[in-house]
């Protein structure tokens, strides 16, 4: 009797109205498993059990079936959607000043590669970036490109690029973690590159191509910030003005899981 | 007072050959959650233990409604942690340096006026029919020859990059380019391809994702080049020049 009375009181200790409470005597839940760093190993779901879906290499989604079992077997079906966690998404994130009519002199949004240079990188735009977890992120973007033979910080075009000469466009971002300038660590990380040339005879187009791109990343969480980039590439004997974002561009970024 | 303590207990927790029941004293899993509201709670889940768990992003001061999948590591246990098959981050996925298949040349002898190369290739083994996640970016630089003479002669090329999956036959994720330059002062690059697939593996088994590059060169089927030129412009395209990023995810 006496060790009855003990296996109860043991039991007591973790158990009590309907809940069970594991490291814990307040269980919140009907089973409150805690502890900082507990955890619960369902031996079915590992790899042994679970061979199809639980290769003993990559990790796999759980879900629960018609029974409420947890199972590993696929979520398709009404109520299979997965939760998408939208940190940013904004339609026209550039400014669209690309030669200053609107009076963004400076914005950055303008990379001005002069005679004598050959490759000239500028800042095109920063925008803040809140992590709620530690996750990896996805970012989407799209901007559009103006071409010109002049300085369009200093106004509209007024020269085509020199007839024939190749140049080329390249866009970026970096992150700057916690927004307190980038760190040569934070400069040397680019991600979402995209490229494309341009060239044209006397004429050529006033129109607007995209650069489209993506990056995936892993982001501790905080108040960060996105850092986009643009590079001009042509001969050092020739000046190139390229504008970024002079009309609709886009930014998508989700946490992606 | 003993005894009663007892019964309550196991009215809602019950220990038995099949298993736990909480809720239920015919538990039908080793661990059986009868109640229709109940829940289970891991703490080291939360948002205050667990850094994968964004706790109240919507900023509504509700955690209920906020939710991240859950996955499980190859021990069965629980985890927050999204980890992709293969993501390059910032680093440098393809180096074209190190891979021979890096570039390609396409003579003027050229039959049909186009050239490819494998650039490179992965192995992926699945346990399931599945879903592949492929997103590239892909640089490449375009040239006359391998000696890296810029062109001059003002004839376009196509530049395509694109990926296949052994077992089946259709190219996957394409990209492409026209590159064109004039007869002086022109630049070879870096142009970068980015695009993104979902493909469907449709078996069990080993699959081999290789990448390819393709260039092509003046194959149209009459009229003839311009005058002093081939019908095939000679042309070498270096991909992987620049800071090249893959990232792959099973579904």
């Amino acid at each position: 009797m006496k060790q009855l009375i003990r296996y109860i009181v043991l039991l007591a200790s973790s158990i009590a109205l309907g809940q069970v409470g594991i490291g814990t005597t307040s269980p919140q839940k009907e089973l409150h498993i805690a502890g900082t760093t507990s955890t619960v190993r369902i031996e079915k779901l590992n790899s042994v059990n679970s061979a199809t879906f639980n290769d003993g290499v990559k990790i796999a989604p759980v879900f629960v079936d018609g029974n409420g079992d947890l199972t590993l077997d696929s979520g398709f079906g009404t109520g299979g959607v997965e939760p998408l966690n939208f940190l940013l998404d904004i339609p026209d994130f550039i400014p669209d000043d690309p030669y200053n009519p609107l009076g963004f002199n400076g914005s950055g949004t303008v990379v001005n590669n002069p005679i004598g240079v050959s490759t000239a990188e500028g800042q095109i735009i920063s925008i803040p970036l809140t992590i709620p977890q530690a996750a990896l992120i996805e970012v989407k973007y799209g901007v559009t490109v103006l071409i010109a033979g002049t300085d369009m910080q200093a106004g509209p075009p007024t020269a085509y690029t020199v007839g024939g000469e190749t140049s080329t466009i390249f866009t970026y971002f970096r992150i700057d973690l916690n927004s307190d300038g980038l760190s040569a660590g934070e400069m040397a990380k680019k991600y979402g590159q995209k490229a494309q040339m341009y060239s044209t005879y006397p004429g050529g187009t006033i129109g607007y191509p995209y650069m489209n791109s993506q990056g995936y990343l892993s982001l501790p969480p905080g108040n960060h910030s996105i850092v986009f980039y643009g590079v001009v590439n042509d001969s050092a004997a020739s000046f190139t003005s390229v504008g970024f974002g002079g009309t609709k561009d886009y930014l998508k970024i989700r946490v992606y899981n | 007072m003993k005894y009663f303590y007892v019964l309550l207990l196991f009215t809602s927790f019950v220990f038995s050959q099949t298993g736990v029941g909480v809720g239920t004293t015919n538990p039908q899993q080793k661990l059986h959650i009868a109640s229709p509201t109940g829940s289970l709670r891991v703490e080291s889940l939360n948002e205050t233990n667990n850094v994968f768990n964004g706790g109240d992003v919507d900023g509504d001061l509700d955690l209920t409604n906020n939710t991240f999948p859950l996955y499980v590591d190859d021990k069965g246990d629980f985890t927050l942690e999204l980890v992709p098959l293969y993501n390059s981050e910032d680093s440098d996925a393809l180096d074209n340096t190190v891979l021979p298949g890096s570039s390609v040349s396409l003579l003027t002898t050229d039959t049909d006026g186009k050239a490819e190369t494998q650039i490179t290739s992965y192995t992926i083994a699945i346990n399931r029919p599945t879903i592949l996640e492929v997103k590239y970016n892909l640089s490449f630089d375009v040239y006359e020859d391998s000696a890296k003479t810029i062109i001059t002669e003002r004839v376009a090329r196509r530049v395509s990059t694109y990926f296949k999956i052994s077992g089946l036959t259709r190219r996957y994720g394409p990209a492409s380019k026209c590159y064109y330059s004039g007869s002086v002062n022109s630049v070879p690059g870096s142009m970068f391809n980015a695009s993104t697939c979902y493909i469907i593996l449709p078996a069990a088994g080993s699959y081999t994702v290789s990448f390819f590059g393709e260039v092509s060169s003046n194959t149209k089927g009459s009229g003839g080049p311009p005058t002093g030129l081939a019908n095939v412009q000679s042309t070498y395209v270096e991909f992987a020049t620049g800071n090249d990023s893959i990232f792959f995810r099973l579904h």
